[in-house]
């Protein structure tokens, strides 16, 4: 049973239609990645579903605790992509307020805080105020207000933006963890990063849906491989075969994309006796070229 | 309930912070010596003499001039040195004044006043003694009895008695009358921090984290308790303080557990009701607004009209039941103002008291909703500040869902 299920949702504000008809769902043990470009409606459907916006048609349903049930805010953890922190309050304190707000009771929350805190390299600033932290550091407090409490949605929107590559690295680890106890909906256009990450993907592009699958079938249904290919005298022959697209030629090397349908062994049969090759790749499209191609073809 | 822990969080906040301490401990200072300042000039000054030196070319002023001028601040002496040496004392600061008066004073001509800084109060009083020692001489030389003639001629006095009510100790007034304007100054001040503390946490995107955990009225109501705890927890330590002072210089004639137990109650509730609607109408505008600098008019007609009372409070306490002051006491925004001076210093009718507490109470509720409907699009509208069309349009948009 899924943890959430949206259906059909809409919402507009001032007759700007953010999202259209938007309908998913994501369950316990499964990353879902929400992706888009900026200004698509990702962070308004977020919104929606941790009730901060009603939508103006459709449902958003919740089944905590396998039942359904009415939106439970103690329930769902939320890193919000616009990040802001009570910058004169101390490290623990905040920590503390935001799991108390999510029902934990106190003590609870300061030995979870001061664990969490432990973990992340962050005890030496328990005390500190979090205007004297760095973005990564608040960052990483910002994390842990949005899961502390153990929730059982997470939703965290553009979660390493801003981060370098180590603590990418570090919250990749740690939101993979996440999936073991919790519903994650991962909004991000950091592609590379999310495509490790995610067992199903929702494009939307200017507040409806483009698709929609387990990332998996979707790179596969989506079908066209990308080819490398270094080789040996001239290559205009490329120019004739049939079912390439995208071709870049240049001396010596060339990169395109299988048209849709077109299998590997078949391409692989069609190349010319002649042809010598020196080196090929072949490979499915990554999240990142999906995406730019969904976006430069609707956008 | 969430909302007390907001309200904990908020009030927390606020009293750890190096600003409520800095205003705790600086603001007593600053009335103190605003205060005392007026009182130590007029006491400098009171005490400061100054000397005159009189040439009398009439021969006849200058003995009853010198009499008059006994009891005075001015002290006269009679000069027979020539005026430009009189002058140069003057200027070397060795007297203040010289006053010269010629033969043709007694005929209807002037006195010169040559002085550096003889003015106000002092000019006043040397004017008085000197048309009073002319008078008597053309008294006396018409063959009249100038200090007779003056007893006749004496001012009337008039005492006004009203009817109906009497009027009011001042010093009795004092106590509820400092209780209405507190609790006036705190509603105010913890309206335009609740305020502000809106603005910013739109400004630095806090708001959406909060809101993820809590409902807007949590989250509004919250604050307005917290914050407002923090402003009257300051507000009653200097009021608290302020009282022991007066009391220690004034000695009120009653103490603040003397004053009546239902009007304390009811001033109370004004004051809640005040704080709560005003609070309600500032959450409005925080909400649409995208910095405190931005600002704009309609803020600061907001902020000032729970503020017109206070600035009547004066006439409010001498004439507590006029009529306009009874129109003034049903319009919500002026309401808690009013009602607190008047029930301070009379006897405000049951009825009135009955309606203006339920068009108050009314008023409150509907704008405390209003503002939670605004907040939760307001707080999401980032990039500009919202007109007051807007503000209205979210609200009612709001409400007919």
């Amino acid at each position: 049973m899924p943890v959430l299920e949206v259906e059909a949702v809409e919402k507009s504000f001032d007759g700007v239609r953010a999202v259209q008809g938007i309908s998913f769902s994501v369950e316990r043990g499964e990353i879902l990645g929400l992706l888009g470009p900026n200004g698509a409606g990702k962070t308004t459907l977020i919104r929606m579903v941790i009730g901060i916006f009603l939508p103006d048609r459709g449902a958003v349903r919740y089944f905590f605790g396998g039942k359904p049930g009415p939106l439970q805010r103690e329930r769902i953890g939320y890193l919000p992509e616009e990040r802001g922190l009570h910058r004169k309050a101390r490290v623990l304190d905040l920590l503390v307020y935001y799991a108390e707000l999510k029902g934990i009771p106190r003590e609870e929350a300061r030995r979870r805080a001061r664990e969490w805190l432990s973990r992340l390299g962050l005890s030496a600033w328990e005390r500190r105020k979090v205007e004297a932290l760095s973005k990564g550091m608040q960052q990483k407090v910002q994390f842990l207000a949005a899961i502390l409490h153990e929730p059982e949605l997470v939703i965290l929107d553009e979660p390493f933006m801003g981060l370098d590559p180590v603590n990418q690295d570090l919250f990749q680890e740690l939101i993979l963890e996440l999936k073991g106890s919790s519903a994650v909906i991962l909004s991000s256009h950091q592609m590379n990063l999310v495509e490790g990450l995610c067992d199903r993907v929702l494009f939307i592009q200017k507040g409806r849906e483009v698709l929609q699958g387990p990332l998996d079938e979707v790179r596969r249904s989506y079908g066209r491989y990308r080819v490398e290919l270094r080789f040996r005298g001239d290559g205009a022959w490329l120019r004739e075969l049939p079912g390439i697209e995208g071709l870049e030629l240049s001396p010596g090397k060339a990169s395109f994309s299988l048209g849709f349908g077109v299998e590997p062994r078949e391409f692989l049969e069609s190349l010319p006796d002649e042809l010598e090759v020196e080196e090929i790749s072949l490979r499915r499209p990554t999240l990142h070229e999906i995406f730019v191609d969904l976006v430069g073809g609707t956008g | 309930m969430k909302l007390l822990k907001v309200a904990r969080w908020e009030f927390s906040q606020r009293v750890k912070s190096k600003a409520f301490l800095v205003t705790l401990f600086v603001t007593p200072f600053i009335w103190a010596i605003a205060g005392s300042i007026p009182l130590l000039v007029d006491r400098a000054v009171e005490g400061e003499e100054r000397l005159i030196a009189v040439i009398d070319g009439t021969g006849n002023i200058f003995p009853r001039l010198s009499r008059l001028l006994e009891d005075s601040r001015i002290k006269a002496i009679g000069a027979d040195a020539p005026l430009d040496e009189l002058l140069d004392d003057l200027e070397r600061k060795e007297i203040d004044g010289v006053l010269v008066l010629e033969e043709d004073l007694l005929r209807g001509g002037a006195a010169a006043l040559y002085s550096r800084s003889l003015g106000g109060a002092w000019l006043g009083e040397l004017r008085d003694a000197l048309s009073r020692a002319v008078s008597a001489w053309r008294l006396q030389d018409r063959g009249y009895d100038p200090d007779e003639v003056f007893s006749l001629v004496e001012d009337v006095k008039i005492v006004s008695v009203p009817v109906g009510r009497k009027l009011p100790d001042p010093r009795a007034v004092a106590l509820p009358l400092g209780i209405a304007i507190l609790l006036n100054v705190g509603a105010f001040m913890a309206g335009v921090t609740l305020f502000s503390n809106i603005v910013n946490e739109k400004r630095e995107r806090q708001a959406e984290l909060l809101l993820s955990s809590v409902t807007v009225r949590d989250f509004l109501f919250g604050k307005i308790i917290g914050t407002g705890g923090a402003v009257f927890l300051q507000v009653a330590i200097w009021g608290a303080l302020g009282y022991v002072v007066a009391q220690r210089a004034f000695s009120f004639p009653i103490s603040i557990t003397q004053l009546p137990f239902s009007k304390l109650l009811l001033s109370l509730l004004y004051f809640a009701l005040g704080y709560l609607f005003f609070c309600a109408l500032l959450s409005v505008f925080g909400a649409g607004m995208e910095a405190r600098e931005g600002e704009g008019g309609a803020v600061g007609i907001v902020v000032i009209l729970p503020m017109v009372p206070l600035w009547l409070s004066g006439l409010v306490a001498m004439e507590p039941d006029l009529g306009i002051w009874r129109l003034l006491s049903l319009i919500p925004f002026f309401t808690p103002g009013m009602m607190l001076l008047r029930l301070g210093v009379s006897q405000v009718p049951w009825w009135e008291i009955a309606t203006t507490l339920a068009m108050l109470s009314l008023a409150t509720i509907l704008l405390l909703e209003f503002a939670a409907k605004v907040l939760q699009v307001g707080l999401f509208m980032y990039g500009k500040s919202a007109s007051l069309g807007e503000l209205l349009r979210w609200g009612i948009r709001a409400f007919k869902r």
